[in-house]
């Protein structure tokens, strides 16, 4: 990295269901907010990246016409979940490099377009054809995480009990009000182990973020946060046995970001991670070098990934709660950690926090565990 | 081969969709890959070795017999008809399938030996040796 990369303005819409939207419908006001709080004008925007999966072409270019950005360099950029925050990666390289000083990163999906149910998978790919769904990838982890950790589905259902105390205090979360584990586990059954409510809700969403150069930041001298680490890696395909309890791109993705950051799991006062299913939080604690592999649902049971523990994970409700459209939730969780870092989050505010992660994966394609990671640390900047 | 001679595109949706090989008197098998070049062996079949990306791979034929890694009964899909069981099964020659598993005869548990079977209008699913 040549020069810094800092967020100095975030905005996104409350996650939920908006059939009267379009995608600009949906990001305009996102990006609005964004702006307004970043004190930057359309006009300043130096390059723009938009993460989505579903919104068809130009879907940056159909948000930045109606706000009068034109003619700079609008890239759309596609991975799946973790498309929005490719899409920050892309942006904050581009400042970094001095190719742009002030870039706009925006993530967008309106999930609703398609009735309700599971989303469609690339339907060429042959175990999309044998019936592969996400909801029953992550059932089959989940199956295999109860086997062999020595689970239970009350265990399950306790990651979706905290999501839900967190989003009780976030008017953007989609899902607010509170559940017991009884209920998680009485709602309809989706894949089995997995019920509804241990699985992302459909919804439709947009958040963004205005990332800045180093000059740009000391000129303005506004709170900010600063990219310590942005990491994306693909996953490798893998013809025999693949152990799902060991998600090697999430693996390899935050060893590379806390060796960039130069710093370690247990530094971090924040984490917004990739909670699209019950199991995975879980999965991801190991993975994320928070626990040991088998102390997963230790941590959760005794309060460590929340607040008063000693890492709040998911502080927004995450994508179980808070929602998961797409291509907005890399972003989304981008705007969550700026709101804690700049001591704007509301009734969740995390006491003086000063290191944050977030972390997506995208899924879905026969052979690979996840086709794609995106993994971000930011710090603390005072001016 | 000329600059200008163009390569062809693999037509992957319509040629050798036939998985499932059967001998007359034999256990059902499943029709994979292996690659000349490197030995990689995987199903379904594909053109070129994901592994090394030579060309050419072998027919190879794989099953009956494998261990259950995991499985799920799906109840809610925009890929398929439900309710449905899928599951990944090790097959013996460590090669990775995902397959539909019959589960009327119970929930097996993971890490138990299943077997490849074939009906006899193309279809083929694993079921559990335990029952």
């Amino acid at each position: 990295m040549s020069g810094g990369a800092h967020v100095i303005g975030a905005g996104m819409i409350a996650f939920g269901r908006y059939p009267d939207s379009s995608y600009p419908g949906l990001a305009v006001p996102a990006v609005l907010t964004a702006l307004a709080h970043a004190g930057i004008t359309p006009r300043e925007i130096g390059a723009m990246w938009t993460g989505h999966a579903f919104g068809g072409m130009l879907t940056g270019q159909r948000i930045a016409k109606e706000i009068g950005i034109s003619g700079i360099p609008v890239v759309n950029v596609d991975n799946a979940c973790s498309g929005g925050a490719t899409a920050l990666h892309e942006a904050q390289r581009a400042i970094s490099d001095g190719h742009c000083d002030i870039a706009l990163v925006v993530g967008v999906d309106k999930l609703t377009q398609f009735g309700g149910g599971t989303l469609p998978l690339v339907a060429e790919d042959w175990e999309v054809q044998q019936g592969m769904v996400m909801p029953a990838m992550y059932a089959m982890r989940a199956r295999r995480y109860l086997h062999e950790r020595g689970a239970t589905v009350e265990d399950l259902a306790e990651v979706a009990v905290k999501a839900r105390s967190h989003a009780a205090r976030n008017p953007f979360a989609q899902y607010r009000k509170p559940v017991t584990a009884e209920e998680v586990l009485a709602s309809r059954m989706i894949a089995d182990p997995l019920t509804m409510l241990q699985c992302c809700p459909t919804g439709d969403g947009a958040a963004a973020v205005v990332v800045v150069s180093d000059e740009v930041l000391q000129r303005m001298r506004v709170p900010a946060m600063t990219v310590r680490a942005s990491v994306v890696h693909s996953g490798t395909f893998a013809v025999g046995h693949r152990d799902m309890l060991r998600p090697e791109i999430t693996y390899d993705s935050a060893r590379d970001a806390y060796e960039a950051a130069g710093i370690g799991p247990g530094d971090l006062d924040m984490i917004e991670l990739h909670d699209a299913f019950s199991v995975a939080e879980l999965v991801y604690y190991e993975a994320l070098g928070l626990c040991q592999p088998g102390d997963g649902v230790k941590m959760l049971r005794t309060g460590e990934t929340t607040y008063g523990g000693s890492v709040v994970v998911n502080p927004s409700g995450g994508l179980l709660t808070k929602g998961h459209p797409v291509g907005a939730s890399g972003v989304a969780q981008v705007v969550e950690a700026f709101w804690q870092l700049t001591d704007n989050a509301g009734d969740r505010q995390i006491d003086n926090p000063r290191l944050a992660m977030t972390h997506v994966t995208g899924g879905g394609i026969s052979g690979l565990d996840h086709g794609a990671c995106a993994i971000h640390i930011f710090e603390r900047s005072t001016p | 081969m000329s600059t200008q001679t163009p390569v062809k595109p693999f037509a992957d949706l319509t040629a050798d969709r036939d998985v499932i090989d059967t001998a007359p008197g034999g256990p059902a098998r499943l029709i994979a890959a292996r690659c000349s070049a490197c030995s990689t062996a995987w199903f379904p079949r594909s053109a070129v070795c994901p592994s090394c990306a030579a060309p050419d791979p072998e027919r190879y034929l794989i099953g009956p017999n494998g261990t259950l890694y995991s499985y799920s009964t799906v109840h809610v899909s925009s890929a398929r008809e439900t309710p449905y069981t899928i599951g990944f099964i090790d097959l013996d020659e460590g090669v990775r399938v995902l397959a539909t598993i019959d589960v009327d005869a119970g929930m097996p548990e993971l890490d138990t030996r299943c077997r490849l079977q074939a009906g006899e209008d193309g279809s083929w699913w694993f079921a559990s040796e335990e029952n």
